[in-house]
């Protein structure tokens, strides 16, 4: 029976993942005054791609591109959706957190097997960019901890019940804001997405990648989209009453990012890591600072 | 290398392996760790690293059966590239300055330059090891003096005294 949840769980994570991509390019082609592609539109890309022939320089980009794909639907079943877990963990915020970063780093291994010069300033920005939001998320768990005194995703977000007064977006805003610009770096959207930059460096991390490895590093996407939003949502919103208002609250968060990606420009990465160790970091002190003071 | 590979994913599934010596030692010194074969309990939350490396394992299979399920890919050169494939000695780069790790930190000193206006680190240090010099100096001055040495012994011994006196 848990083999099955954990299916089911690891299924959910790349399929509304997808979803939501899709939606996502619909809102920013809609803000951008474009028709744009339907919304399944991301699920023929992947069949598309997993049904093409590819390139590999070695075999490092076959086990990075698996390895990072498999880290971050790892994670995937350690974060509650909606309070459930396929099996009995908790949702320990600190193992996600260390599983997450195997996405990132699996991704930098597969793509430095290649000698394009592109792909190796792509992960050399998003590895610079990590170190960017990683330092104020990990001083808002330690405002949780601070608070609540655990870092099991499943108790701070039942920690939260009683209504949106309850909330820790509403009792902590400070943290809540600046998990909010770590959250945009996470998801890579502007005005953090240097490490693809398109028009400049021809996608970075994905310019050699083609059939099925462009087609994993759309699922990784896909996957780290249900992460990061799912992670926001139980942390600041409450986590979810039932399955539907998890999925409201993450779309909504995500398509949040996606309308601030529609109408930013791009930052260089010195810019975006001093904004996010600046602004960011200062916020997740100040939210530090009052809730050990409180 | 693979034994060693095999001891660290060893010790990283069961933690228990290295943390229950520790844990039967560390109540001797004031401190104390909640560690079974598998799982470590800290203030705010328990872990079960076995679970965790299984659910990775897990998942890992599951790439892997995507992965064969995909179509086959052709294994080319690493510098058959799709773009940007020009030798960069054309711009007198080499291969190494594309590195990812090259400056790698370049963003950070850039950052942290304005802070850091008029501030070196090796003047700071020159100036501290200079000044260590000069104490260092004086020291050895002040014992080759007539009587130094009788007062520096004397220093000692005062040093010690108090030390089992106290």
């Amino acid at each position: 029976m848990i083999v099955l949840k954990s299916l089911l769980a690891a299924l959910a994570a790349p399929f509304f993942g997808l979803l939501f991509m899709g939606i996502g390019r619909k809102l920013t082609a809609r803000l951008q005054r474009r028709y744009g592609a339907p919304f399944w539109q991301s699920y023929i890309d992947v069949i598309k791609c997993f049904s093409r022939h590819s390139t590999s320089h070695h075999y490092i980009m076959d086990l990075g591109s698996m390895m990072g794909l498999a880290g971050l639907v790892a994670a995937a079943l350690f974060v509650p959706i909606a309070g459930w877990l396929p099996f009995a963990s908790g949702g320990p915020l600190i193992v996600v957190l260390y599983l997450m970063p195997i996405g990132y780093l699996g991704m930098a291994m597969g793509v430095s097997a290649s000698g394009n010069p592109l792909a190796a300033i792509g992960i050399s920005r998003a590895l610079t960019l990590m170190v960017g939001y990683e330092v104020p998320f990990a001083v808002i768990m330690l405002s949780m901890i601070a608070r609540f005194g655990s870092t099991s995703l499943v108790a701070l977000a039942a920690a939260q019940e009683g209504g949106v007064a309850a909330w820790n977006m509403v009792t902590m805003p400070f943290g809540f804001v600046a998990a909010l610009f770590a959250l945009q770096a996470m998801l890579a959207e502007k005005p953090f997405d240097a490490m693809i930059a398109p028009a400049e460096i021809a996608s970075g991390p994905m310019v050699e990648l083609g059939g099925k490895f462009l087609g994993m590093a759309f699922l990784q996407h896909a996957v780290a989209i249900f992460i990061e939003t799912g992670l926001v949502a139980n942390l600041f919103l409450g986590g979810g009453a039932n399955l539907w208002a998890y999925l409201l609250k993450i779309l909504g968060l995500y398509l949040f990012t996606i309308a601030v990606n529609g109408v930013y420009a791009r930052y260089r990465i010195e810019q975006a890591t001093r904004f996010l160790w600046l602004s960011a970091g200062g916020l997740s002190l100040i939210q530090l600072a009052v809730t050990l003071v409180s | 290398m693979i034994i060693l590979m095999l001891a660290v994913y060893a010790v990283g599934t069961f933690p228990g392996l290295v943390l229950k010596p520790l844990q039967a030692a560390l109540p001797g010194a004031g401190s104390a760790l909640n560690v079974d074969l598998f799982s470590i309990a800290g203030v705010t939350s328990r872990v079960n690293l076995t679970v965790v490396s299984l659910v990775f394992l897990a998942s890992f299979l599951g790439v892997l059966l995507l992965y064969v399920i995909g179509k086959s890919r052709k294994k080319v050169t690493p510098l058959d590239t799709y773009t940007a494939g020009e030798a960069p000695e054309d711009w007198n780069m080499t291969p190494e300055q594309y590195h990812y790790a090259y400056r790698f930190y370049e963003p950070f000193e850039k950052m942290t330059a304005p802070f850091l206006d008029g501030f070196s680190f090796e003047r700071w240090f020159g100036h501290i090891s200079r000044n260590l010099a000069r104490l260092s100096g004086s020291a050895g001055r002040w014992l080759a003096l007539p009587g130094g040495l009788l007062l520096a012994a004397a220093a000692l011994a005062g040093l010690l005294l108090w030390g089992v006196l106290r």
